[in-house]
Order: C-alpha cells, then structure tokens, then sequence
C-alpha cells in the first residue's frame, strides 16, 4: 500500500469512527425510548410505502394562501349538527349573507337528498396524471382532508380532497369566474392574473385544484380526467 | 393510491428500507435530536430531519454502497440525517463564479496534498478529534467526499445542494480542518 493510499484510508476511517462516535454521544444522551409524534410515525409509514419518493423538504415550501380556511365550525352546523331544515336555511343564509362580498363560488352537496356521504376520507381520489417536470413538494393529510402540492421551477399546482362538510370560499374581489365540465363534473373555475382555481364534486368529496397560470386547461383537465371516479 | 410516486418497485429494495428503519431510525432521530439540542421544537424538528433523510435514502437508494461494514453503512446514514437536520436551519451562502473555478482548482489539485497535510499516520487520533470540531455540514459532505468517494455532482445530488455549493463545502472543510490542526500546533505538517 503506499503512503498517500495508506493516509487516504486511515481519513476514511477516521470519518467512520468520528460518525459512529457522534451516534453513540447521542444514544447516551437520549438514552430513553423516543416518543414519537403521530405525524411522524404517519409521514413514516407513507415514506417507507414508497409513496413519497420526490417528498422533500416540506418546511421549504411556502405557498401562499389564496383561500379562506374551511370554515370547520360552520360546516359542523351546517352538515352535522342541525336536523331541522329551516334552522339550517337560516344558518345558511346568515353565512352566505356574511361572505357574499368577496365570495361568489360556494359549493355543497344538496343537503335536501338523503345521500350518505363520507364524513372522513375513505378513499383517496387524486391525480394520477401529472404534467411533466413538477416534482411533489408537500403532502398533507388529516381524516379529513388531503392537500398535496407540486412544483416545477416557478410554476405550482396544488391539489386539496376534502369531504363534502368542507365548504370552500373563492375570493370574488379579483379575476373571472366560470363553470366548464371536464369529463362529466361540473367544474367551478376561478382565474385571475397569474392564477388558477378549479372547484368541484362528485357528491362524496370535494377537489380544489389551484395552479399557476402557466398551466394550460388541457393540462388540468387530463389531471381530473386521471381521477378515480367516486360511485 | 399515487401510483405515479410509486419508486421502490423491487420487493427486496423495499425490505431492505424497511430493514434500515427497524436499525437505524431510531439512533437516526436522537443523532439529529443532538444536532437540533438547542433549537426551539428539537423534536419534532428532528422527527422532520430523519424524515427527510429517508425520503433522500430512497431517493439516492440505488446508488448507495451496501457495504459489509455496519460502521460505515451507519455512519452513511448519520451523515445524512445531521445533513438534513442542519439544512432545516441553514443559511444561504453567497459565492462568486471566478471564487468558485479558484477554489475548483484548488480543490482539483490538492487532494492528496491535503491528505499528505494532514500527518494521519502520525497522530491518527489528533486528526480525527480535528474531524470531530468540524461543524456538521462539513462531517456529512467531507464523509460523503471522502469515504464515500462520491464526486461534486453526486452529493449536490445526495443532498440536494447546488453544486457550487458542494464545491465550496469541500474546500472550506478541508481548509477548516487544516487550520484546526495548525492551531493546535501539531509538528512539521503544512510548513
């Protein structure tokens, strides 16, 4: 062996012995059995099923909000508390009166139908199709709700499943509003200067998928079409 | 479910992930646990760091060594996890382009004038209680540089670092670690 190999490798142990002595420093003192968040063990579960593979950093991304927090309280009231109609027509009317200046598009599923729809998410009904380049970003999930976003230099698109007590609000200050249908479902559509917002149901959960407005309609229209379908 | 993230196809791959969990998870989390001891939130920051690091493990899966040696296969994976608990705090750093080709160069061309500096053989543990003042950063992409063998490209890959930063990494590491051993006066080394 010569010398300027001999020296190489006695680095490269040195970096081994310096690595394994750190993990030893913190077992000693850590020494209890970590307690781990639920979070955690969920984020966990999902990165070793391999579900997460382009997942990094979630703590990078920021992206900015552009709709009002569902209103969990009112959707209570609305969807699960109230048994009496008339009582609800007057909450609903207290909340439309309420937002009817900024908001225009409010969807829920016809309360008047005895349809029985998922109170929690059962079934994830996402994207498979995604446009080229964007890479995942952000996964989040909750009995409730799922939102994942992607990203591709600039450009983003973010994907929010909810259940159908999830009431979502679209500002209604700024850019234009109209309904298409993309392959049978009829789609709330929202765009302003460099966004855009695509609302709609299938009577089990609700989808909001908003995107920069690099992203043509085609594309977004194959990311719905590539949806599981509900019954 | 997500097909398209779908990635570790190969049952065995999946095993041998699901293996790196039951061994190394938990010596992972108190690894970046220690990083973060003094950071706001330790915790569930750690829990995020060794997220992190698996989502990198299996990104990076097939390219990494699976070497007899447990040592080095845990120490690969507590490089990556003090990486990534470090990163979450990071702080941009800012470097010219004609800096960088200098510090290239340089890099290019000391190698093993830098292993050579070092007098490893002659005072092994003086050189590694150097390795152990290093701050993180330069332990996870020195170990990655060195033991690993893995070149720039590789560990802006690894780390999700841009390359200029790698290099930069590289360099002041190593400079680092010299100039720790010269101040602790060791002999004949770097004259």
């Amino acid at each position: 062996m010569s010398g300027a190999s001999e020296n190489f490798k006695l680095l490269q142990r040195a970096f081994v012995e310096v690595m394994n002595e750190k993990a030893q420093a913190a077992l000693l003192e850590y020494p209890e059995n970590p307690v781990y968040s639920n979070k955690h063990l969920h984020a966990m579960k999902r990165i070793l099923s391999g579900k997460d593979k382009y997942l990094h950093a979630v703590s990078e991304i920021r992206f900015k909000k552009r709709f009002i927090a569902v209103l969990i309280a009112a959707a209570v009231l609305l969807v699960g508390g109230i048994t009496v109609y008339a009582k609800r027509d007057v909450v609903t009317a207290f909340f439309e009166q309420v937002y009817e200046s900024f908001t225009r598009i409010f969807y829920q599923t016809n309360q008047d139908e005895e349809t029985s729809v998922p109170e929690t998410i059962e079934e994830e009904r996402i994207p498979v199709y995604l446009p080229d380049g964007f890479v995942l970003q952000e996964y989040e999930s909750s009995m409730a709700h799922i939102r994942i976003a992607w990203k591709k230099e600039e450009q983003s698109i973010v994907f929010e499943q909810g259940t159908i007590a999830d009431i979502h609000y679209l500002d209604n200050e700024h850019g234009e509003k109209t309904i298409l249908t993309v392959d049978n479902r009829t789609v709330y559509v929202q765009k302003t200067v460099d966004e855009a917002s695509y609302l709609w149901t299938d009577d089990e959960y609700t989808y909001l998928l908003s995107c920069t407005d690099t992203l043509t309609f085609d594309e977004v229209s194959k990311m719905i079409q590539s949806m599981p379908k509900g019954k | 479910m997500l097909e398209f993230l779908l990635t570790l196809v190969d049952e065995n791959d999946r095993h041998k992930v699901e293996e790196i969990y039951r061994k190394y998870h938990e010596i992972m989390y108190k690894a970046a646990l220690a990083e973060l001891s003094s950071k706001p939130n330790a915790s569930y920051k750690a829990e995020e760091a060794v997220q992190n690091a698996f989502i990198r493990i299996i990104n990076y899966f097939e390219k990494i060594r699976f070497t007899e040696d447990e040592r080095t296969l845990k120490a690969f994976f507590i490089s990556i996890v003090i990486r990534e608990a470090n990163r979450l705090y990071r702080k941009k750093e800012h470097i010219s382009l004609e800096e960088l080709q200098e510090k290239l160069q340089e890099e290019i061309r000391s190698d093993e004038d830098f292993v050579e500096k070092l007098c490893i053989k002659e005072d092994y543990e003086r050189v590694k209680k150097a390795i152990f003042q290093l701050n993180s950063q330069y332990q996870a992409v020195l170990f990655q540089y060195f033991v690993e063998e893995k070149d720039g490209p590789e560990i802006a890959a690894l780390f999700d670092m841009k390359l200029s930063t790698v290099h930069t990494t590289i360099w002041r590491g190593k400079e680092k670690l010299l100039k720790i051993l010269k101040e602790e006066t060791c002999g004949e080394w770097g004259k």
